[in-house]
Order: C-alpha cells, then structure tokens, then sequence
C-alpha cells in the first residue's frame, strides 16, 4: 500500500500541477490579449456599423422552457437592443408554466402563421405568435422541446444570415449586439462565430430588462461564483480566442453564421451541452474543408444572466455541464492529435480535454494527499501540496480579478472587492472540491451512458 | 526532490500573490482617482470647451493635466457637433502640436500606436490630417487601415473616397465600414467604383454594384443595367437591389425578367427590388411566385406582394393553394393593423 | 427671460447645449435625468425642454409621456434630442407631443435656429 502510494503520489500531483501550469500560461497570454482589447476598444467603431447598410440583420434566437419570472426583462432588454436591423424568436419548448401567457400579454401578441425551412429535422412546430406592437417579435412554440431542439426551430425559422443565440433569463446591454457582430464585420470570411462576456446579474438591480445598478449578491454560492467567471471567460476565453483554438462559446450569448449550421445539421439534440458541440462541429467541418475559420471572444459586451444560488441547483448544473464535454469531445474525439485539424487537435481539443479530467484529478491528488498523511507517509510534501495548491488558485483569482478591474461594470465598490477576497479563500477551501465532485459525477454519467436531464426550476428574481 | 519543487513552487506563488494583490489595489486605487479626478476637472473643462467650440474662444494657459484632459473633452465633443465648430477645435489642435505629433507616431509607431493616432486624428478635425489617413489606408496592419478608413469619415473627406473604394475592392478594409462612411461621406460620382463595375473578380463587381446602388442617382441606372446579365448570379442579384434603390424609371420590365432567372437568390433579389419599385404590373408573376418557387425567392415575392398591393395578397391567403409565405406575408400585414 | 430645461444623461451634450443657448440669452436649468426632469417641472416650469430620448431609467419618451399628462406641462415645447436618428423612437416622441427633434451631432446654429422657431410657434 504505502509503495503503492508513493508511486502514485508524483504522478498524481504532477498531473494535477501540470494542469494548473496550464491555467497559468492563459492567464498570462489573456492579460497580453486583454490589454490589447483595451486598445482596440477605445477604437470603437461602433456607430459606423450602426449607421451601415451592410451590417448584416440578426435573428435572435431565444430557446426557453418555463421561464415565466425573466422572460419579458429578457424580450424588454432585447427589443431596447441598439442594432440596425433584427428579429427576435422566442422559440417555447412546452412550458407548463405562464411563459406563453405572460409573453402574449405584455407584447399583445397575436396568434401568426411563420414560414420555415426543413433544413434541420425538427418535428411539428406550432402555433406561432407575432407582437402587433413590435412587428419583429416572434413567438414559436414547439411541444416538449429540449433547448438543442428549439434552436434548431429557430434555425428553421431564421430570417437573416446571423444567428444569436440568448438564454431566457439573458439580459443583454443595449450595445451587447452590435459589440459581438464586430468581429465578422471585420473579417466577415474568417470569422464564424463569437461570443461575449457573461455576468451574474444576482443581486442587482434590474428595471425594465436593464441593469441600472450592479451589485453583490447576497447569497454566499452566487457571490463565489463571481469570480469563477471571470476566471474562466477572462482568462481562459480571452487566451484561448486569441491562440484561435476557442471551443466553447456560452449559449447564453453566442452569435454563428446560420448557414454553417445548417451545415453542420444543426444543434445535436442529444447532449446536455449543445453550445460547446456546435462550436467544435463547426471549427471540425471547416477544417475538414480546408478552410481558415476563427471563433472569437469578445470581452466587452456584455450579458447578465442568473447564476444558481443554491448549492444543490449549482451541483446538478455542472453535473451537467461536464457531462456534456465529455459527450461533445467524445463525439469529436477523431480531432484529437491529428495533424490535419491543426490547432484544434493539439491546443483546442485537448485543452477541454484538459477541463474534462482536471476535477477528478485533483480530486485524486486531494484524495492521496490525505491517504498519505493518514499513513503517515510523506508529510512535509502533502503540507506543501496544500500550500501551492492553495496559491496556485489565489494567484488565478486575484489574476482574474485584476484584469477585470478595468472594466466599468466592476462589481465591487471598495469595500466589495475585499469581500470578494473573502469569498476566494472561501471558494478555494470548499467550493471547488465540492464542485469537482459533481463534475466527477458528471464524467460518470456519461462513463454510463445516461440520457437527458431536465432543466431545473427558475427562482423569483429578488 | 519532491520537498525542495514544493517549497520553491511556493514561494514563488507566494510571490506571485503578491504582487497581483499589490497589482490590484494600485489598479483600483489609480481608476478611482483618475475617474474621480477626471469628473471634477471635465466639469471644469467643459466650459471652457464649449466656449471654444462655439465662439472660438481660446482656453487660458493650462497645466499639462489639464491640456491634456481638454483635448479628451473636446475629443467628445468633436462627436457631439459638427459645423463649424469643428473648424474651431482644428485650429486648437494644430495649435497645441496634437496634430503634428500624432502624424508623426502614424508615421512610424508600434502597430497599436499608428491606429490608435490614425483614430485620434479623426476627431481633432484637422483636414491636414487626410493625406497621410489615405496613405495609410494601405498600412500593414488591420486596425491602423480601418482607423485610418474611420477617421476619413469623419473628417468628412471626400477626396478620400476613390482610395476607400480601391481599398474595399482589395479587401483591405471591412465592406461593412467602409460602406457606411461612404454614404456618410456622401460621395456619389466615385470614378472608381464604375471601374469596379467591370472588374475581373465577380466579387468586386458585385461590391461596385453595391456601392453604386447606395450612393449613385438616377442617372447612373444605366451603367447599372448590363449586370443584370452578368455571368455571376450575385451580382445579379445585387443589379437588381441596386436599381431599385435608383429608383430610375423603366426597369420594371428589365426587373421582372429577372424573375425566371435560373439563380434563386437572383429571383428574390428580383422580387424584392419589385416590392420596393411597387410595381403593379409584376404583382401576378409575385403571386404565383410565393406559392409556388423554392423557399428564398417565394418568401421575398410574398413580402414584396404585400408592399405592392396588402389587399390582393389578403385575398390570395385566402386560397388553398396560397403556401405557408403568402400565409406569413397575410399575417404580418394582418397584424399590423391591428 | 425665456428659460429653458436640458435633460441628457451625457455632461457633453448638457454643456454644449446650455452653453449655446446661455450665450444667446437664455436663462439655462440641466438636469441628467429623466427623474429629475419629471421633479424639476413639478416645482417650476420652463419654457422649453431640450430632452434627450434615450436615457437609463426614465427615458425621454416616457417623461414625455407624463408632460403631456398632466395639466401645467400639457403645453410645455419639448425639442427631442436622439443620436443616430432613431426613427422610431422619433416618430413615437411625436405621437406623444413633442415639437421637434435635434439628430446628434448637431450643429449649434441650428439648434438655435430650431428653439427660436418653436418658441415662435408656441407663442402663437
């Protein structure tokens, strides 16, 4: 045992190292990435895009299921979007809920006849509803339909070329749309796809779809995750987009050319993590077609949607969530190492491989550590272990913090950013092991083939 | 092993926390201040600026905090106006050297510098500025061509538009921008895009189509009308957007000959140009379009239908055969009056 | 002397504004939004309002829309001020009673021009 235990122990805690190297090294390349967006920002030329008749038009997509507390702050935010010329489709997958009713009612909705494609296989769809008030207000529904299957509705249904995606609770800024269609203004051939920056909007203060004042939350497991995003989209996105090897693109605000999508037969119903499949589908398809493509994140604009605030809602999403990497790299897994896909087998796919198997690790290393010191085997380097373990993820959120300090946006009044200190250490000693669990559960799901989940219940905003 | 990686591992993460602490508060501390004292002294400033602006009024001596933050003052306020108070914000920035020294960091700073003074000069308004922005319209970099692209928009610099139109059909500069300051800029009679017309690549073609569409009158229709013949379907298609956006007189049945063309994107192009024109004489081959042809072509007849004559497509939705576009179409026309 | 409301959440435009109109003899209030607007009038009413469209909380619109509520302010001249030229917004302003709009930018002897001319009409 204790032989055993000292093999596996370097091992182990190298690999768990290794991986936390590597989420130093994109901390770094996404500080040099996002000083260059900083300049590149007070650039702005926004309101020429504004004012051009060759600004692409935008069929927002918003796939939603029982969403009848946030829904019409999400369709107010979008409608007040500052954008030539779009669409929005609110595409209801079987609410059992007052979804429909609410929307009709504060959009004095009327029932409509839509035409659409059968470029996706979709099944039935109907009835449709459009707003009298705002004529590019659509409502389709479509019986017990998962979020992948009310996508593909919407890219049946999609007017125009572009299509963004946005979660049902979204709420994005007035200047959200314009911001991400920057990039394939500028490059319209290269780029395919972007995404933005998504915030917890706990806590704050939200009228008529639009935050007017951004504060803490209250609850103890959405404030920790304030950081974590900014972690993960600031420094991982930001680095990963600028080596053009991004992988993920979050549904809740996400921009894609349609026909490549439908290319692609559209969003793959039958995994929990649709965003991250459609963008590797997409990166893979064009690679296999030689073509140069690139998926870009954009820092700066921004969208504002509900974190979970229970421990319980929280587990069951990353559960989910891991589940779902696993099945999008499994069914992409022929990219991996292969010197045809280029960046996307050696940096891209393997850096979400990376993703995939880091909880279990370091849940493994924690798990020896202890073993080890209950043996009594190796104290000095267990001690140590916890030490820069503990560092290591300090040093990642106060990177993360800092590089998020520039941003007007910022959360933290003063006293708030030591709070927000507070809730790293705290996050650091429990949070993260709690949710590397449930990650691992997520990963053993898939190890069993387990079939769809159902989304949970939405909570009254306060 | 193992003992002496750990400690040095954490010390130098030790180390690495912080600074990122010390790198935080400094952050924080300097944003606060910078954002508070800018607050107070653009009060003050701004005054000062619009007096400026307005009557010409040179500012007192100032401090080179203050210089400094009046420039971004007026940085903003060369958004706001335009007139002759531009003139006046020229003449202060020539007057403090600004422009001099931005032409000389275009002229030979790090890539980041050169667009960053390219997008500045838009704003300190100085005309003297437009020939070096139309040289560096063939900079290296992307983000130097498309601020020097923005910034002759807002210098309003019509001698500017040929090398805009040139860069577009190279590729240089985003089609999307430059479009839009063209049409800003206003400049119609553009020797360069006609040559466009007749360029080898079908994508330049279809960019000249689309530039003469947006900004050509009338009367140049007629340059327009070979390309509705072109062997490359989408400048067709654009042909046919162009010369309904000219509005000339007789293309209605140059138009609706496009509508059997064998391209569908050029038929909805057709359809769509005809809804603009509102021409009744196409309104039964538009009809029989939406229900009948495949998905694009029969969506845009059925809209353009509905711009034509709202009560005749009405009663089409009304027959069996209408299809789900006339049936869309009716419905949109249908709520919107209510 | 004619008093006159600006109402914009951008200090840029509030000074121009006052600026202008205080040098061609204007006795200029601001205010930055479109709270403070709806308070202001209801203690003292001006003679004009120059009121930006899109503001965060209260939007131009909507305090239009409680101006042309109430009795005092019913007749109150409102010039709109929209960036970009926002024609629905402007085609609503109208349909709730204002009497012109400014598209930013603007051109300082054209706002003169404008408020002179709907003084001039409200005075009839």
């Amino acid at each position: 045992m204790i032989l055993a235990l000292s093999i596996l122990i370097p091992i182990v805690i190298i690999m768990y190292l290794v991986i936390n190297a590597v989420y130093l090294a994109g901390a770094l390349l996404a500080s040099r990435e996002l000083r260059d967006v900083g300049r590149a920002l007070k650039r702005s030329v926004e309101r020429e895009a504004f004012v051009s008749p060759l600004t692409p038009g935008v069929s927002i997509l918003v796939p939603c299921r029982n969403e009848e507390v946030a829904i019409r702050d999400t369709v107010h935010s979008l409608l007040a979007l500052r954008y030539p010329r779009f669409e929005i489709l609110v595409l209801d997958g079987g609410s059992t809920d007052r979804t429909r009713e609410r929307l009709i009612e504060e959009f004095a909705l009327v029932p409509a006849w839509r035409a659409m494609r059968d470029t996706v296989p979709t099944g039935p769809v109907g009835p449709f509803y459009v707003s009298t008030r705002y004529p590019n207000l659509w409502l389709v529904c479509k019986p017990d339909a998962g979020k992948a299957e009310g996508l593909n509705v919407g890219i049946n249904t999609a007017l125009y070329p572009y299509v963004a995606t946005v979660d049902g609770d979204a709420l994005l800024e007035e200047g959200a749309l314009l911001g991400i269609v920057q990039p394939l203004l500028a490059d319209p051939d290269e780029v395919i796809g972007s995404g933005g920056m998504v915030r917890a909007v706990n806590g704050s203060v939200v009228e008529h779809g639009r935050v007017v004042e951004v504060r803490f939350p209250k609850q103890i497991v959405a404030a920790i995750q304030i950081e974590e995003y900014l972690r993960t989209l600031l420094l991982m996105r930001t680095s990963l987009s600028g080596l053009n090897a991004l992988m993920i693109i979050s549904g809740a605000f996400g921009l894609f050319r349609r026909d490549l999508i439908e290319e692609a037969g559209g969003y793959f119903t039958k995994t929990a993590a649709d965003d991250v499949e459609i963008v590797m589908h997409l990166q893979r398809l064009a690679r296999e077609q030689g073509r140069r493509t690139r998926i870009v994140f954009m820092p700066e604009p921004v969208c504002w949607t509900e974190v979970p605030d229970s421990l319980k809602t929280l587990l069951v999403q990353r559960r989910r969530w891991h589940r779902g990497i696993a099945e999008a790299i499994w069914r992409h897994r022929r990219v991996l190492f292969r010197p045809r896909y280029g960046r996307l087998g050696f940096i891209a796919l393997p850096y979400l491989l990376l993703e995939l198997l880091g909880p279990p690790i370091e849940l493994l290393a924690w798990a020896v550590v202890i073993l080890s010191v209950l043996a009594g085997v190796l104290s000095p380097t267990s001690l140590f272990f916890l030490g820069v373990s503990f560092m290591l993820n300090l040093v990642l959120a106060l990177a993360a913090l800092s590089m998020a300090e520039v941003d007007y946006r910022r959360h933290a009044a003063g006293g708030e950013t030591v709070r927000m200190l507070g809730y790293v250490v705290l996050g650091i000693v429990g949070y993260r092991q709690l949710l590397s669990g449930a990650c691992m559960v997520g990963l053993v799901d898939f190890l069993r083939g387990k079939r769809p989940y159902t989304q949970p219940t939405r909570r009254a905003r306060d | 092993m193992g003992t002496g990686l750990f400690v040095g591992a954490f010390i130098a993460l030790s180390v690495a926390a912080v600074l990122l602490l010390g790198l935080l508060s400094v952050r924080r501390l300097r944003l606060l201040r910078t954002e508070r004292e800018l607050a107070r002294a653009a009060d003050r400033l701004r005054g000062v600026a619009a007096a400026l602006v307005m009557d010409g009024e040179r500012p007192p001596a100032l401090s080179t905090e203050d210089a400094e933050l009046l420039a971004r003052v007026l940085w903003d306020f060369s958004r706001q106006i335009t007139g002759s108070g531009r003139e006046e914000i020229a003449e202060y920035f020539e007057e403090v050297g600004l422009v001099d020294r931005q032409l000389a960091i275009l002229a030979s700073g790090a890539a980041w510098r050169r667009a960053q003074a390219a997008f500045v000069l838009g704003d300190a308004c100085s005309a003297r500025a437009i020939p070096a922005l139309v040289e560096h319209l063939r900079d290296p970099d992307t983000a130097v061509r498309s601020a020097a692209t923005r910034s002759l928009g807002r210098l309003r610099a019509t001698e500017a538009a040929g090398g805009i139109v040139d860069a577009m059909a190279d590729r240089r500069i985003p089609l999307a921008l430059a479009c839009g300051i063209l049409i800003e800029i206003g400049a119609g009679g553009v020797p360069e895009i006609t040559a466009l017309l007749v360029h080898t690549d079908p994508r330049s073609r279809s960019t000249g189509v689309q530039l003469l569409g947006l900004l050509g009158s009338a009367a140049d229709a007629d340059r327009l009308r070979p390309l509705l013949t072109d062997p490359d379907g989408s400048v067709r298609a654009q042909a046919c957007l162009a010369l309904s956006r000219l509005a000339a007189g007789d293309i209605g049945e140059t138009l609706r000959a496009r509508l059997s063309d064998a391209d569908p994107l050029v038929r909805a192009a057709a359809a769509e140009a005809l809804g603009e024109l509102q021409d009744e004489d196409a309104l039964d081959d538009l009809l029989h379009m939406a229900a009948v042809d495949v998905f694009d072509p029969a969506r845009a007849a059925a809209s353009a239908s509905a711009r034509i004559d709202p009560e005749a497509l009405l009663a089409a939705a009304t027959g069996l055969d209408a299809g789900q576009h006339i049936a869309e179409a009716a419905t949109r026309v249908w709520a919107a009056r209510q | 002397m004619t008093r006159v409301l600006v109402v914009d959440d951008d200090p840029g435009i509030v000074a121009l504004v006052s600026y202008k109109l205080g040098r061609s003899g204007f006795e200029v209030d601001s205010v930055g939004d479109g709270q403070a607007a709806v308070d202001f009038v209801a203690t003292q009413t001006p003679d004009l309002m120059m009121l930006d469209i899109m503001m965060p909380g209260l939007s131009g619109l909507e305090v239009l829309e409680r101006l042309r509520a109430s009795e005092t302010t019913a007749k109150l001249p409102v010039i709109m001020l929209t960036a970009m030229a926002q024609e629905s917004d402007v085609e609503r302003g109208f349909e709730l009673g204002a009497d012109d709009y400014i598209i930013k930018p603007f051109s300082p002897r054209e706002l003169l021009g404008r408020v002179n001319a709907v003084l001039a009409r409200s005075a009839r």
